[in-house]
C-alpha cells in the first residue's frame, strides 16, 4: 500500500490524538523528548495496528524525530 | 505434600494435568498460544539441554531478556530444571533512547555475575551492545537456539537454594539483586492463594498484563497459578498500553477472578476505555482485583469501580496490597469481601507524625492486613510506635530476603526488613503515607531521584546540583515534584526546559516543577541536599529562602559577636 507522506501524516496526527490523547506538537525536537516511554511504547503499537506494519530494533534505532518516523511508516508501507 | 520448590510444584501440577489448568499467552491480537504444565515440563527440560550446552551449570546464572511469549516460561523454567538461577531482565523500551538501557542493565549483569543471556530475535538484536558494555564476557543465545537440543536429566533444586534474583531498588537508589530461595516464593505464592475461597469447585483462573521481569507478574501471578494448580492467562504488556480493554475483554472472556495491576493501569482503564471497547464483556467474575507496586488512590479506585460497575465490576473486588521485591512479593492483603477502607486524615498532623482522623483531610487508603506468618511494626529509631504514629515500615514474615547476592548487607535488623516505606496502623491495618528511602515509583517501575536531578544540571537558569526530586502522595496516588534552584539569569521557558530535559534523560516527566531561590533547600551538615525535609516544608508552606542579610542584621551580628569576644576576654582575666 502506497500512501502520500500528507496521508500518512494526517492519520499519524489522529492516532497520537485518540490513543495517547496528546494533543501538543510532536515535531519540535526529538520524540523522546516530548513522549515519555509509556507514551512511545504506546504510539509506536499503534501505529503497528494501525498501518499494519512491523518495526524491528534496526528501524526503531533511526527514528529520532517525527520526520523520522514519518519516512520509516512511507518506507514500510512500501514494502508491505 | 505441598511442593517446596518450584521444580517440584511444576511436576506436581503437570502430573495432575488437571483440565482447564496451563498458561494461556495472547499476543497482540487476542489469539491464545496455550501451554499445558505438561508442555512447559517437555520444553523445559529440551530448552535445558540447550543451556547445558552453552556451559550453564547447577547454581550458574542465566539472564532472561525476552518479552510476554510461552518462551519466557519455557526458559524460566529450563534454568530450573538445571538447578540454575533465572535472572528476568527488562526488555529495550520501543523507540527510547538505548543509552539508559545499556547503562543500567550491563551494571545489572555484571552484579548478577551473569554468563548467559537467553533472549529471542526482537531483542537479541540490541543484547550485542548490551554486552559489550558489561565487563565480562557473556553468551547471548536465542530460544531458537536452544530448542533442538536433547532434553537433560534434571538437578532438582533443594528448598533452600536460590530459586530466582530480582533487582530491586533497596532503601538507596541503585538496584540491587535480590536472592529469593525456593522456600521463599513457594511461601508467597501460598499466602496469595490464601485470599481463594474453601471451596472444591472453585476454579481460580488469573488474567495479568504485567511485565513478567516485575515481581506482581512473575511471583504474584505465574508461581500461584502453578502451585494452585490453576489457569492464567498473559497478555503482553505493550498490548495492554495500546488497548487497555484488552485486560478487561480477557477477564470476561476467561471468567478470570484474580487480576493484579499497579494503581495507574485503573486509572488508564477509566480514562481510555470506551464503551465499544468492552460491548457485552462481564466482570462479575473478577473477585480480586488488586491493587499494588505503586501508592493506591481512593479517588482513582472508586472512579474505576463506578466506570465499569454496568459491566459487572463488584465495588468489593478492588483490593489495595502492599508489598516489596525483598519480602518476594505480597506483605499485606486489603479485605475482598467488603469495599476497600479508606479514612481522611488531618495533613498537617500527617507531617508531624500523626494520623489524626479528620472529615476533610487528605484521603488515604488501607492497604489491609499482614498476611499469614507475616508480621509489621512502625518504628522510629530502634523504638516501636503505637496506633496512628507514623514511622518506618518494617516487616517480618517466610518469604522476607536472607540476602543480595552480590552480598551487600541487607537492611535488616534480626528477622525484621526495614521496608524503606513509611506508615502507620490503625486498627490493625496498615496505611502508607510515603518513603523513607530516596526512590520514585512511576507506573511501578522504581526511579532513582539522582538520575532526574543529574539531567538538568547544566541548564541555564538552573543552579548545579541544587534539586531535589522527590514522590509525593495525593489524593491521585504518586506525584513527583521537582524542586529547583535557580540563578540568574532565569530564562523565560525554565519549567518546559527542565521538564523536557528530564523526560529526555529518563522517560518521564515531573508533575511539579517549583523553581527556587538559591539556598532554599534544606541541607544536612555535610551539604546533601534532604529530599524528604523539603518536601515536609513545601507542604507546610515553610520552604523558604535563608532571610537576606540586611545592613541592619549585619550591625546586630557584628555587635553580637563584639559582645561575645568582650565576655570571653574579661572572663579569662578573672
Amino acid at each position: 500500500m502506497v500512501m502520500s507522506p500528507e496521508e500518512i501524516q494526517a492519520e499519524l496526527t489522529q492516532l497520537v490524538k485518540t490513543k495517547l490523547r496528546y494533543d501538543g506538537p510532536l515535531d519540535e525536537g526529538e520524540l523522546a523528548d516530548t513522549l515519555d516511554s509509556v507514551q512511545r511504547l504506546t504510539l509506536v503499537v499503534a501505529i503497528e495496528d494501525h498501518f499494519r506494519i512491523c518495526f524491528d530494533p534496526d528501524d526503531e534505532q533511526q527514528i529520532r524525530d517525527l520526520n523520522d518516523l514519518l519516512r520509516m511508516i512511507g518506507r514500510k508501507l512500501e514494502e508491505a | 505434600m505441598t511442593p517446596n520448590t518450584l521444580f517440584a510444584a511444576l511436576h506436581h501440577a503437570a502430573d495432575r494435568n488437571k483440565d482447564g489448568t496451563g498458561l494461556r499467552y495472547l499476543d497482540r491480537r487476542e489469539t491464545p498460544t496455550w501451554r499445558t504444565y505438561p508442555d512447559i515440563v517437555h520444553r523445559a527440560a529440551r530448552i535445558a539441554g540447550g543451556l547445558h550446552e552453552a556451559g550453564v551449570r547447577p547454581g550458574d546464572t542465566v539472564a532472561i531478556v525476552l518479552p510476554t511469549t510461552p518462551a519466557f516460561t519455557d526458559v524460566f523454567f529450563a534454568a530450573v530444571h538445571l538447578g540454575a538461577i533465572p535472572i528476568p531482565l527488562y526488555p529495550p523500551v520501543r523507540l527510547g533512547r538505548l543509552d539508559e538501557y545499556y547503562s543500567r542493565t550491563s551494571k545489572m549483569l555484571q552484579q548478577a555475575q551473569t554468563s548467559v543471556l537467553v533472549t529471542d530475535g526482537r531483542a537479541g538484536k540490541l543484547m550485542g551492545s548490551l554486552v559489550s558494555a558489561t565487563k565480562r564476557p557473556i553468551r547471548i543465545v536465542r530460544v531458537s537456539d536452544l530448542e533442538g537440543a536433547e532434553p537433560v536429566p534434571a538437578c532438582p533444586p533443594k528448598p533452600s537454594d536460590i530459586a530466582m534474583v530480582q533487582f530491586s531498588s533497596g532503601t538507596t537508589g541503585p538496584p540491587k539483586p535480590v536472592a529469593l530461595t525456593h522456600e521463599q516464593v513457594i511461601s508467597n505464592a501460598k499466602v496469595i492463594l490464601d485470599i481463594e475461597p474453601d471451596d472444591k469447585d472453585f476454579c481460580p483462573a488469573g488474567v495479568t498484563w504485567l511485565p513478567l521481569y516485575h515481581d506482581m507478574g512473575l511471583i504474584g501471578c505465574i508461581f500461584p497459578a502453578i502451585l494452585y494448580p490453576g489457569s492464567l492467562t498473559l497478555i503482553p504488556p505493550e498490548a495492554f498500553l495500546a488497548d487497555p480493554a484488552i485486560w478487561l475483554r480477557a477477564l470476561s472472556r476467561y471468567r478470570g477472578v484474580i487480576s493484579p495491576a499497579p494503581n495507574f493501569a485503573y486509572a488508564l482503564c477509566t480514562e481510555r476505555i470506551q464503551d465499544e471497547d468492552i460491548e457485552g464483556i462481564d466482570l462479575s467474575g473478577w473477585r480480586f482485583a488488586l491493587n499494588g507496586a505503586e501508592p493506591t488512590s481512593p479517588e482513582t479506585m472508586r472512579a474505576f469501580s463506578e466506570r465499569f460497575a454496568p459491566y459487572g465490576l463488584r465495588p468489593e473486588a478492588l483490593t489495595p496490597v502492599y508489598g516489596l521485591s525483598e519480602a518476594a512479593l505480597a506483605v499485606t492483603f486489603g479485605t475482598s469481601d467488603q469495599v476497600f477502607q479508606s479514612h481522611r486524615f488531618c495533613p498537617s498532623d500527617l507531617q508531624n507524625g500523626i494520623a489524626t482522623l479528620s472529615d476533610t483531610g487528605m484521603e488515604l487508603a488501607s492497604v489491609g492486613r499482614p498476611l499469614r506468618g507475616f508480621s509489621v511494626e512502625i518504628r522510629h529509631d530502634s523504638k516501636v510506635l503505637g496506633d496512628r504514629h507514623i514511622g518506618r515500615i518494617w516487616a517480618h514474615g517466610p518469604s522476607i530476603m536472607e540476602r543480595y547476592l552480590d552480598n551487600s548487607p541487607p537492611p535488616k535488623d534480626g528477622e525484621w526488613l526495614d521496608t524503606g516505606d513509611l506508615g502507620f496502623l490503625h486498627d490493625g491495618e496498615l496505611y502508607i503515607t510515603g518513603r523513607a528511602k530516596d526512590v520514585l515509583v512511576v507506573r511501578g517501575r522504581n526511579h532513582d531521584p539522582a538520575t532526574i536531578e543529574v539531567a538538568i544540571d547544566g541548564l541555564s537558569g538552573v543552579r548545579t546540583g541544587c534539586s531535589a526530586a522527590v514522590g509525593s502522595l495525593s489524593d491521585k496516588g504518586e506525584q513527583i515534584l521537582l524542586f529547583v534552584e535557580t540563578r540568574k539569569p532565569i530564562p523565560g521557558d525554565l519549567h518546559t526546559q527542565i521538564t523536557t530535559q528530564v523526560r529526555a534523560a529518563t522517560g518521564i516527566a515531573p508533575d511539579e516543577v517549583v523553581l527556587l531561590n538559591p539556598g532554599t533547600l534544606p541541607r544536612t551538615s555535610s551539604g546533601k541536599i534532604r529530599r524528604s525535609e523539603t518536601l515536609n516544608r513545601w507542604k507546610l508552606g515553610t520552604l523558604e529562602p535563608p532571610q537576606d542579610v540586611s545592613a541592619t542584621r549585619l550591625i546586630g551580628a557584628v555587635a553580637k559577636s563584639a559582645w561575645s569576644e568582650w565576655v570571653g576576654r574579661h572572663n579569662s582575666r578573672d
